[in-house]
C-alpha cells in the first residue's frame, strides 16, 4: 500500500518538474539584444502613397563600454541596425533575420521621429502606436522630432559618454535649466497629446555637422486635430513659451541696462491666465507672468544693494519677458494658427460649457483662437544677488 | 493526507474586517478607472467611486445584520427558516454558481493579466491551470487558515498600494482633474453601475458570518471593512486621471498597472517597481479567488451534507478551468467580468430585500 503510494507521489512529481520547469519565456541575457535609441525616418526616394520607413535600432555592446577606469578600448560600444517596411511589425521581423540578438526594449531611452515624416498629418500617431502598444516599452521613453534624418543623431560621436543615446538622454536631463528648450516630452505623455484635440510641441534637435553634438534649442509645433507639425519654434521663441506655458520654469534671460548686458536667472515663475469668454469671438485672455529669480551674472559694476536700481531692473527683465512672450504669441498664433499656449485646455478646465459649443471650430472653421486678444503682463521679482554685491570697483582705477 | 488542526475554528471580527478588503480587491482594479473614464468628465468619476462605495457598504451592513441574528447558523439554515426549505436550496446553489463565475473570471484574468505583460509565449491555459491548482491547494485544508492568510497578506497589499499613490503624487497634473462636476446624471449612473461591479464579494458574509464567534459585532467590523476598499479605489483612480489625465486613462487596458509602470522612485535607486507590484497583487487576486471558491464549495456542501469537501472542490475545478478558457478574446472577458459582476450585484440586492420582505411578513427574527 504505502510502496504504491509512494510510487504514485513520485509520478506526480516528475510529472509537475516537466510541466512547471519548461519556462516558456526563458531568453538568457547574453540573447537580448538591448536597444537604448531607436531612430525612424522615410526611405529616400519614396512617395507619401507608397510610403516605406527606415527604422535604426542602436544596440548597446556591453564589451565596448568597458568599465570607467580601463575605459572600453577601441571597440565601439554600440551597433546601428537600420531595416526598410512598410510597417513596424514587418520591420521587426525583418531586424530578427539581421541580428543574432533578438531586440529587447525594455530599456529604449529616446525614439526620435525625422521632421519629414511628422509633417504628414496622423502618421506620427501611426508611427508610435508600436511604441506605446507593446508591453516593454514604458512610458517614460523621451521623444524628439529631428531636423534631417533622425539616423544621423544616433551616429554622433559624443564626449565623453560612449553611447549616442544615452548621451542625448543626460544631455536634455541636464539642460532643465536652459529656457531655451522645452522641458523632454516622454511617450506617455504624447500618448495623451494624440489622444486630445489639442495642440502640442515636442523638442526638435539636430546632429551638428562635426557630429561632436547635437543642438536642441528648438520645438515643433504639432497641431492638435490632425497630429501634423506645423511648424518650428527658434531658441528665442521657445523661451517665450516657456514663460507662457511654464513647459520649463527656469533658466536665464538676458536683457541690457545701461547699455552692459546683465543675466537675469528664473528660478520659477508662476503663471494665471484669465479669460473673459462674453464675446466667444473676440476672447480676451490676459496672462500674467510671476517671475522669480535672481541675478547670475552681470557686467556693469553699480551697486546692487539699491532698491531703487533693483526696481529698475526687475522692470527691464519684465519688459523682456513681455515682448520674449508677444514675439511667440505672435508666431503662434498669427503665423502657425496652433494653440500652444493651452488657451484651449485652460477654457476646457474653466469654462467648460463653451469649451463645448466652440472646440470644433477653434483652430480651423471659425477660428477663434486666432481671433483672440492676447495680451501679457509680466512681474519680477529680484530675490538674489549672488553671494557678493560687486566683483569689481570702479575707485581703484581712477 | 494529514493536516494541521487549528485549537479553534472560529474566527473574529477582526478577521472579518480583513476579509472584505481581501475578498473585493481583485482583478477589479486593475481595470475599473478605464471602463469609468470613458462615461465621465474630468475627475468626475470619483463620485461613482463614492456613491457605488456607500451602497456597497448599505448592502454589507444590511447582510452581515441578517446573517448575525441567525448566530452560528448556515445560510441554508436560516433561509429555510424564513423562507422555506426548497426555497432555500435554490438560493444557496445560485449563490454557488455565483461565486464560481467569479472564480472563473478571476482564473481568466488573471492569465490574461500576466500573458500581457510578464509571460510572452507560454500559454495562457498553464498560466491560468497553476494559479487554479494553487487555489484548489489553499482551499482543500482549512477554512479557517484562509482567514489567517488574509491576515497575513493583507497589510502588505495595503502597502503596496500606498507605495503606487505615494510615488506617482509628484507627476499628477492638477489640470488633468479638471473641469469638476461636468459629468451628466447619465454619466454618473452609468458610472456607478461601471464600478458597482468591482465591489462584489460581500455575498460571502452571508455564509461566513456563520463562523464568527461573536456575531454581535461582525456588522460593524464588516462595514469597516468595506470601506477600505472604497478609499482604496478612490485614491487609485484620481491618481489614475491625476497622472494619465482622463482621455488616456480610457485608453489603456490596465491602468492601474500602468501606474505602477509609472513609479520612479527618486535616485534611480529602484526602478521597475510593478515587478514588486504584480507580486503584492497575484496575492490579492488569490485571495479572492480562494475565498470565493471556497464559498461556493461552502455552500454546495451545506446542499449535500454528506459529500465530503474535497470530493466536491475535485468535481467543481475541471468545470472552472473549462469556463474560463471560454472566451475567446479580451473583449469577451470583459463583456464576462460585467456578465459576473452584474450577476451577483442582482443577486444580493434581490436576496437581501426578500429574506427582509419575507421574514418581517412571516415575523422570523433572532433564532438560536
Amino acid at each position: 500500500m504505502l510502496a504504491k503510494r509512494m510510487a504514485i507521489i513520485m509520478f506526480l512529481c516528475s510529472l509537475l518538474s516537466v510541466l512547471l520547469a519548461g519556462c516558456w519565456d526563458e531568453k538568457n541575457i547574453e540573447e537580448h539584444g538591448f536597444v537604448v535609441g531607436t531612430a525612424i525616418d522615410q526611405v529616400d526616394g519614396q512617395t507619401k502613397e507608397n510610403l516605406m520607413i527606415a527604422l535604426t535600432n542602436q544596440f548597446v555592446i556591453p564589451a565596448g563600454i568597458g568599465t570607467p577606469a580601463e575605459g572600453g578600448g577601441e571597440q565601439k560600444a554600440f551597433l546601428n541596425l537600420t531595416v526598410h517596411g512598410e510597417s513596424m511589425f514587418n520591420i521587426g521581423r525583418n531586424m530578427a533575420s539581421q541580428t543574432s540578438r533578438v531586440p529587447f526594449y525594455e530599456h529604449l531611452k529616446v525614439l526620435i521621429v525625422s521632421e519629414e515624416l511628422a509633417d504628414t498629418p496622423e502618421l506620427l500617431a501611426t508611427l508610435v502606436d508600436f511604441f506605446i502598444r507593446d508591453h516593454e516599452m514604458r512610458r517614460g521613453v523621451n521623444i524628439y522630432i529631428s531636423e534631417g534624418k533622425a539616423k544621423e543623431i544616433l551616429e554622433i560621436e559624443p564626449k565623453p559618454e560612449r553611447i549616442p543615446a544615452m548621451f542625448l538622454n543626460t544631455v536634455t536631463d541636464n539642460e532643465q535649466e536652459a529656457l531655451e528648450m522645452i522641458s523632454s516630452v516622454q511617450i506617455g505623455d504624447l500618448h495623451g497629446f494624440l489622444l486630445q484635440p489639442f495642440s502640442y510641441v515636442l523638442p526638435k534637435i539636430a546632429a551638428e555637422e562635426d557630429k561632436s553634438k547635437v543642438h536642441d534649442d528648438k520645438t515643433a509645433v504639432f497641431r492638435g486635430y490632425n497630429n501634423q507639425m506645423v511648424g518650428t519654434l527658434t531658441g528665442e521663441e521657445t523661451k517665450g513659451l516657456n514663460l507662457l506655458t511654464e513647459k520649463n520654469k527656469s533658466g536665464s534671460i538676458v536683457f541690457e541696462i545701461d547699455n552692459k548686458p546683465m543675466a537675469y536667472e528664473v528660478t520659477g515663475t508662476n503663471l494665471k491666465m484669465d479669460i473673459d469668454t462674453t464675446d466667444p469671438g473676440n476672447l480676451e485672455v490676459s496672462i500674467n507672468i510671476k517671475a522669480n529669480g535672481g541675478i547670475a551674472e552681470m557686467f556693469g559694476d553699480r551697486s546692487l544693494l539699491d532698491e531703487a536700481y533693483i526696481a529698475k531692473i526687475e522692470d527691464k527683465v519684465a519688459e523682456e519677458i513681455e515682448q520674449l512672450a508677444n514675439q511667440t504669441i505672435k508666431k503662434v498664433q498669427h503665423e502657425l494658427n496652433t494653440d500652444v499656449l493651452e488657451i484651449g485646455k485652460t477654457l476646457k478646465q474653466k469654462h467648460y460649457a463653451l469649451w463645448e459649443k466652440i472646440k470644433d471650430n477653434w483652430e480651423n472653421g471659425e477660428n477663434y483662437f486666432s481671433k483672440a486678444n492676447i495680451h501679457v503682463s509680466a512681474e519680477v521679482n529680484v530675490r538674489q544677488t549672488g553671494v557678493t554685491d560687486r566683483a569689481k570697483n570702479r575707485e581703484h582705477r581712477k | 493526507m494529514k493536516r494541521f488542526e487549528y485549537a479553534d475554528e472560529g474566527i473574529t471580527g477582526r478577521e472579518i474586517m480583513i476579509l472584505m478588503p481581501s475578498v473585493v480587491i481583485g482583478v477589479g482594479v486593475l481595470t475599473f478607472p478605464k471602463g469609468l473614464a470613458a462615461v465621465t468628465v474630468g475627475a468626475d468619476g470619483w463620485i461613482s467611486i463614492l456613491v457605488g462605495g456607500m451602497i456597497a457598504i448599505f448592502l454589507t451592513w444590511a447582510i452581515a445584520k441578517m446573517a448575525a441574528s441567525f448566530p452560528g447558523q448556515s445560510f441554508i439554515n436560516y433561509a429555510s427558516l424564513i423562507a422555506s426549505k426548497p426555497v432555500a436550496i435554490i438560493l444557496t446553489f445560485l449563490f454557488a454558481m455565483i461565486a464560481l463565475q467569479m472564480v472563473v473570471f478571476q482564473v481568466r484574468q488573471i492569465g490574461e493579466m500576466s500573458k500581457q505583460y510578464i509571460f510572452d509565449r507560454t500559454p495562457l491555459e498553464v498560466v491560468s491551470l497553476i494559479f487554479l491548482l494553487v487555489v484548489i491547494y489553499g482551499i482543500s485544508g482549512s477554512r479557517v487558515a484562509l482567514f489567517r492568510l488574509n491576515m497575513l497578506f493583507f497589510p502588505i497589499i495595503l502597502l503596496v498600494s500606498f507605495v503606487l499613490l505615494l510615488f506617482n503624487l509628484i507627476r499628477i497634473d492638477v489640470g488633468n482633474l479638471l473641469p469638476i462636476f461636468k459629468t451628466g446624471f447619465q454619466g454618473h449612473i452609468k458610472g456607478i453601475s461601471d464600478v458597482s461591479t468591482s465591489y462584489i464579494g460581500m455575498g460571502v458574509l452571508w455564509l461566513y458570518i456563520a463562523l464568527v464567534k461573536q456575531p454581535k459585532k461582525a456588522p460593524k467590523q464588516a462595514v469597516i471593512g468595506m470601506s477600505i476598499p472604497v478609499g482604496i479605489y478612490l485614491f487609485i483612480y484620481v491618481m489614475c486621471i491625476g497622472v494619465f489625465g482622463n482621455h488616456v486613462t480610457m485608453n489603456l487596458i490596465y491602468p492601474t498597472i500602468e501606474l505602477a509602470k509609472a513609479v520612479e522612485i527618486p535616485g534611480e535607486f529602484f526602478e521597475r517597481f510593478e515587478s514588486i507590484f504584480f507580486v503584492v497583487w497575484i496575492m490579492a487576486i488569490f485571495n479572492t479567488a480562494v475565498l470565493t471558491f471556497d464559498v461556493a464549495v461552502f455552500a454546495i456542501t451545506s446542499i449535500f451534507k454528506k459529500a465530503p469537501k474535497v470530493k466536491v472542490i475535485f468535481i467543481l475545478s475541471p468545470l472552472v478551468y473549462f469556463a474560463a478558457m471560454l472566451p475567446h478574446d479580451i473583449v469577451e472577458v470583459a463583456a464576462l467580468g460585467s456578465f459576473v459582476g452584474f450577476t451577483a450585484i442582482i443577486y444580493t440586492t434581490f436576496v437581501v430585500i426578500f429574506l427582509f420582505v419575507i421574514a418581517k411578513i412571516r415575523g422570523v427574527k433572532h433564532v438560536g
